[in-house]
């Protein structure tokens, strides 16, 4: 053996795991997407591109891919920014502030599903958490119909939001205590105010944090599909469908596996092109560490 | 540049004194060192003048102003932290200029005072850096720029040494020095190293235990101490403290014979004192002090011989070479100033002249 494959050897089992789970799953789902199989009774016919072609003429599909889309740019900025200001909320030690922290890290227990059950009970017409709410604070006017065609695909993103708040939170406040104290009092020192410490020697500290946690957020915008499932079905109309609920119903519902392997490419070519160039911020920046 | 003055500092941390009413001066251009061991509140007291922490009794003036209230910001002071506090994300040129450009200076006095600083420092090669790209000895070099660039009114330094090699440390502490001469203005430094207090400072203040045991220049703690606390912990190898009993014409130490001191009108017959020896003043003969050798170190230029007389550990230093293997034992007798405290209080009564008997 000599250093030439030691390295190799090391990477193997990384590369043998990866390569049974990862690369080879994906590399079938793509061929698959090219056939018209149907169901899991055989290999369907080679079509070529066929099944791509009819989804981007899809309205379902396309209807959709706004969804995500929307999807992606609520999950960037709404967790992100709350889970921020709650962790430096909850950063300073006071009394109660295990109870609170344990209290904001709750939702990291449950599932995705299990959240859109608890929510869809939140958002029940009437009698509803959300509505008993209003109703008690005089807000009356405020009420809509949360799961209804117009508020519906916002309101399972603000249940998902919920649940990724709480996981941001951790991640920022794991990044905030990594700061040392003496960086904030030598700002103090140099004449920062505390806007400007933050906006200065905080912030900017926090970004493998931030990286983590845009990636994450990224990631579960792009792959929702249970909380949808158990919230709405999709509905009113198809209007809180997001990708990865279509494709779920298209493959297991209708069996058109090779339709709904289609759908499983694109959504893996849009989540690697918006979280790769995030993992490997990440990966330089631990390189850097670690060197 | 300015005057300090600690009036009367007061610190509780909830039933925890951490100060006990702490009061001394500091001159303009003066150079202070605060020292003591761990737990004594040198830290404390220097967070304290640089408005990180709050102060629950007293009064801090810098240059005859008050400044209790102020934020650190408005004490115009600047601060070398422990480990350096170097912002991970900006460059060195940052590093060193983030005080003035939140003060909003325009970019070229900004670029002026930051190649002045660079040069004084010799970092001119490394300001387009990041600190982690930099050794430890560097980095604590852009700490003292980002200090230098601010021109303060005081020079705040916590123990800024401590996290550098044995080599670098003396280096470092001549530089320091060196630029306090240079620039002139008051400077405050946290050590727990009597030595970096003693070759610094122009002042040194002693604490422990929340309390100032004795402020003097270097010289004056070293050769009069004011108590048992300072007499141990100023000079290294550290002051032999043995107990002893004052006799008619000296003092006596255990059985041993009496050492010939001249009379002195506060040193009474019968009083039980504690007398201290530095490590050079003995001599080697063949009477004396009975010491039981431990160990000897030969440096070359001179024998330290640690060893116990009655049981105590002490320390002596020999200008000649001297051979000596762990149970000998040897003779010696103090020729050197002898530190005379109460043994009660701990206190100095004087200092007492040993005489040659014919």
């Amino acid at each position: 053996m000599n250093a030439r494959y030691t390295p190799w050897l090391f990477l193997m089992p990384a590369i043998v795991i990866y390569g049974f789970f990862g690369a080879i799953p994906i590399l079938q789902t793509f061929y698959i997407s090219m056939t018209d199989q149907v169901g899991v009774a055989g290999a369907g016919n080679f079509v070529g591109l066929t099944n791509y072609i009819e989804l981007f003429q899809d309205e379902y599909f396309l209807n959709s891919l706004k969804n995500t889309g929307i999807w992606v740019a609520c999950f960037l900025v709404i967790p992100n920014t709350l889970a921020v200001i709650i962790a430096l909320l909850v950063k300073r030690t006071f009394w109660g502030a295990s109870i609170i922290k344990t209290v904001f890290f709750l939702p990291l227990a449950l599932s995705f599903a299990i959240v859109g059950v608890i929510w869809a009970w939140i958002y029940e017409p009437d009698v509803g958490l959300l509505d008993q709410l209003l109703i008690g604070l005089g807000l009356d006017v405020l009420i809509v119909e949360w799961l209804g065609p117009h508020a519906g695909n916002f309101s399972v993103i603000a249940a998902a939001a919920w649940r990724q708040t709480a996981f941001a939170t951790v991640i920022y406040l794991a990044g905030l205590s990594a700061i040392p104290q003496e960086l904030i009092e030598a700002a103090k020192v140099d004449g920062a105010t505390r806007r400007q410490v933050f906006f200065r020697i905080t912030l900017p500290l926090l970004k493998p944090a931030n990286t983590i946690a845009v990636s994450s957020a990224l990631i579960q915008a792009l792959l929702a599909t249970e909380i949808v499932l158990t919230m709405t079905r999709g509905g009113p109309f198809g209007m809180t469908e997001v990708v990865g609920y279509r494709m779920y119903m298209e493959t297991f519902w209708n069996y058109k596996f090779g339709y709904g392997a289609a759908i499983g490419v694109v959504v893996t070519i849009m989540t690697a092109t918006m979280v790769v160039p995030y993992v490997r911020r990440m990966a330089k920046a631990m390189e850097r560490e670690w060197s | 540049m300015a005057h300090v003055a600690i009036k009367d500092i007061y610190k509780n941390y909830g039933a925890v004194r951490a100060l006990k009413g702490i009061d001394f001066e500091i001159n303009d251009g003066e150079f202070v060192a605060l020292v003591g061991p761990s737990g004594c509140g040198k830290t404390t007291l220097l967070r304290m003048i640089a408005g990180l922490e709050d102060i629950t009794g007293g009064e801090i003036h810098i240059a005859g102003r008050v400044v209790n209230d102020l934020q650190p910001k408005a004490r115009d002071i600047a601060m070398v932290f422990q480990n350096y506090a170097l912002y991970p994300h900006m460059k060195v040129a940052d590093n060193m200029s983030f005080s003035m450009q939140l003060a909003g200076a325009p970019k070229d006095e900004i670029k002026t005072k930051v190649e002045e600083a660079a040069r004084i420092l010799n970092l001119e090669n490394y300001l387009d850096r990041y600190p982690r790209e930099l050794s430890g000895g560097q980095r604590q070099r852009v700490a003292m720029g980002r200090a230098i660039v601010r021109n303060p009114k005081v020079f705040l330094f916590d123990e800024p040494l401590s996290n550098l090699d044995a080599k670098l440390r003396v280096s470092m502490r001549a530089e320091i020095k060196a630029l306090h001469q240079r620039l002139g203005t008051t400077a405050v430094y946290v050590t727990h190293d009597q030595i970096e207090a003693m070759t610094m400072a122009d002042k040194i203040v002693v604490m422990s235990e929340g309390h100032v045991e004795q402020v003097g220049t270097p010289l004056e703690l070293y050769d009069e101490p004011q108590n048992l606390f300072v007499a141990a912990f100023i000079g290294s190898p550290s002051m032999n403290l043995m107990e002893a009993t004052v006799t008619e014409s000296g003092l006596k130490i255990g059985s041993f014979p009496e050492i010939a001191t001249q009379s002195y009108d506060w040193l009474p017959t019968g009083k039980e004192i504690v007398v201290g020896m530095r490590p050079y003043d003995f001599a080697i003969g063949d009477t004396g002090l009975k010491l039981d050798v431990s160990v000897t170190e030969p440096t070359g230029v001179e024998t330290q011989v640690a060893g116990h007389i009655e049981g105590k550990p002490v320390t002596c230093l020999f200008k000649e070479r001297v051979s000596g293997r762990y149970g000998d034992t040897m003779h010696v007798t103090p020729n050197g100033p002898l530190h005379v405290f109460d043994k009660e209080t701990g206190q100095r009564l004087g200092t007492a002249f040993t005489v040659t008997k014919h």
